[in-house]
This record gives C-alpha cells, structure tokens and sequence, in this order.
C-alpha cells in the first residue's frame, strides 16, 4: 500500500462542550427589587476558560394601569447579576386631558379624562455570553422587577432557558467581553 | 528521539451536528384560530438522541384601528410535526383603560352627548421564541410556526427567520 504524505493543517474552532435547557414557572412581581422567574438552571463548566451561553425566551404582560410602567429582566450567575434588560413595555399615559365644561349656566363640569394603556404584552427574551473562568457549579437564574415605580404587576409567562458551556478554542478572542 | 508516552482523557464534548435557516414570509392575519406563518422546514436528524434547538425572530404589528377595551392579544408556537413545542400566547397585546364610557348631556338646554374615545393601534414588537427538546428518531421532523390573533385583531407577522440546530445528545445534561 503506497504511504500517503501527512499534511499539517491548522484546525480553528470551538467546540459546545456540554449543555441543558429548561422551562422556566411563570412568575410575576410588582415590586421595584430582583424577583426570581422560576427555577435556576446549573451547570458545571469542564473547563476554567469556556464561555457560558444563557439564551431566554419568554413573553411579558403588564395589566395594571398608570404611568411610567417600566420593567426589567435579568440574567444572574451565581448570584452576580451578568446582564439585564431595562425600560421593557413602557407605559405612557395616553389619551387627553382635556377638560369639558360650559354650556347654559355652566352645567356641565369640568371633568378631565386620563386614559392608560393596559394588557400590554410582548414576546421577549435575550441572549448573553460570559467566562466563568472557574470549573466551580454556575448557577442561571432569571429574574425580574419594576424599574422604577413599585405596584405594577410585571408577568413573566413561557420562559425557556438554554445554557451552553463553549470552549474558547484555539485563537484568543479580542474586543471587549 | 525518545518516545512520549500517550495518557487517556475524558474529553467532554457535543457536535453541532447540523444547522439550518431560513426566511418566513410574511404573514397577516385576523383569525382567532392557528394559521401558519411562512413555510414549514423539513430537517432529518442525523442521531437518534440528538436534540433539536429551533429559534425564531422577526415582528409583529397590531394594524387594528381601535383595539378596545379588555384583554386583546396575539400568541405563536412552535409545532414539530404538528404538536406544539413552544407558545407564547401573548406574543403582543395592547389595549385602553377605557373607551367611551363618560356621557354629557343636559336635557333641558337640549345640549348633546359627547363622549370621549380612546384608541389605541399600530403596537408592534420584535420576536424572540426558542425552544429544544430531543425527537427520538431520525425521522423528518417538519418545523413550523404558527400565529392566531385573539378577538380578531389584525396582525402583520413580518421578517420572520427560523433555525434549527441539531446537537449531539451525549453533551446534554452532563454537569
């Protein structure tokens, strides 16, 4: 049998090491604090320089009525809060205010109308991307919050989570991480 | 030279075994039950234990002029030879406080009613859906979205783009 020549070649590439995924319970909260979305997902990197993946699903509802309805959605590892999504929804107070009064001897009052959207609902979700750099259990948890007026109830609805440990395969990366 | 001698590791590891993509029409529609948004993918997995990741984007616009009163949402979902992997029921939803409800009217001067109405229309939102799970089988899988619109508001599903991704199964759920 004829010997064939060994060529060297230089492999790049990344391999997906290991990963899980998981639904996530519904949750809802109306206050200003970090509320957790279900259950965490865990996962143990093999290696201290693979990159872990988090990617999330879901669907949001605020039904409660008013201005300045703004939530947010987090992404904590390990209790470190890696990345989060603020100002989702929004919630402008729309219609007019205007007031009605007048007529024959003024008999109809002045009455203003403030109108406000509610059941305002959205898919969302987000993807984001870290290095532990530690081979120790990290912990995926979601969470969620009013951003900055308490008492309207934010819903978090069809979550699934998928978290992907990535090796950094064999060029460095560069930009900021 | 001399000889190094070869040591055994685990390695752990998953493939991405196959990755598929593709564009969704756009779609419009007022119907209170399922419709089908673009058109489906056929993709066969190469592995019995491997698992399907399938993620979907795009948007949505709430064209009605007057959505109301009450809830008025819009969902889709994931169907994987036809059964429902995934939905999101309110995918979009928007509505007003209140519509018309206060009168004026003073029937002694003859003054007439007026009332205020408030609309509110063009929502829109961008779409996130993903969703995985294993098929068992190397049998064709047909993927699928679909969309309906609860109290037949109109909705242009738009920019649609679907992946499927196979991964190997023995990287699922290892530590």
């Amino acid at each position: 049998m004829a010997l064939t020549k060994v060529t060297k070649h230089i492999l790049h590439g990344s391999l997906l090491v290991q990963y899980k995924y998981a639904n996530i319970a519904d949750g809802n909260t109306s206050g200003t604090g970090d509320t957790a979305i279900g259950s965490a997902v865990t996962i143990t990197p093999q290696y201290a320089d693979s990159i872990l993946e988090n990617t999330f699903s879901c669907d949001i509802e605020n039904d409660s009525n008013g201005d300045n309805n703004h939530f947010r959605l987090a992404l904590y590892v390990n209790s470190i809060k890696e990345y989060e999504q603020t100002e989702l929804l929004g919630g402008p107070r729309g219609g007019h205010e205007a007031t009605h009064h007048g007529g024959v001897f003024d008999r109809i009052y002045a009455h203003a109308h403030y109108q406000h959207l509610k059941n305002m609902r959205q898919s969302s979700g987000f993807v984001h991307a870290m290095t532990p750099g530690s081979t120790n259990a990290q912990s995926s948890q979601v969470y969620a919050a009013d951003y900055n007026n308490g008492g309207k109830t934010f819903y978090v609805r069809e979550g699934f989570l998928i978290v992907k440990e990535i090796s950094i395969g064999i060029t460095s990366l560069s930009g900021n991480q | 030279m001399a000889f190094r001698k070869l040591t055994k590791h685990v390695i752990f590891g998953s493939t991405l075994i196959g990755h598929f993509g593709h564009d969704l029409s756009d779609f419009s529609s007022s119907s209170a039950s399922w419709q089908n948004w673009g058109e489906s993918t056929k993709y066969t997995p190469q592995y019995e234990d491997s698992h399907l990741e399938i993620t979907c984007t795009g948007s949505a616009n709430n064209t009605q002029s007057n959505t109301g009163t009450g809830r008025k949402n819009a969902g889709l979902r994931i169907l994987v030879n036809g059964n429902q992997q995934y939905i999101q029921e309110g995918a979009i939803g928007i509505s007003a406080t209140q519509s018309g409800t206060h009168f004026y009217y003073n029937p002694r001067y003859n003054q007439h009613n007026a009332r205020q109405e408030f609309h509110a229309s063009n929502f829109s939102t961008a779409i996130y859906a993903h969703c995985a799970f294993t098929a068992g089988t190397i049998n064709e899988q047909e993927i699928r979205m679909q969309v309906y619109s609860y109290s037949s508001h109109n909705i242009n599903w738009r920019d649609g783009y679907l992946t499927v991704t196979e991964l190997s199964g023995p990287g699922h759920n290892l530590t």
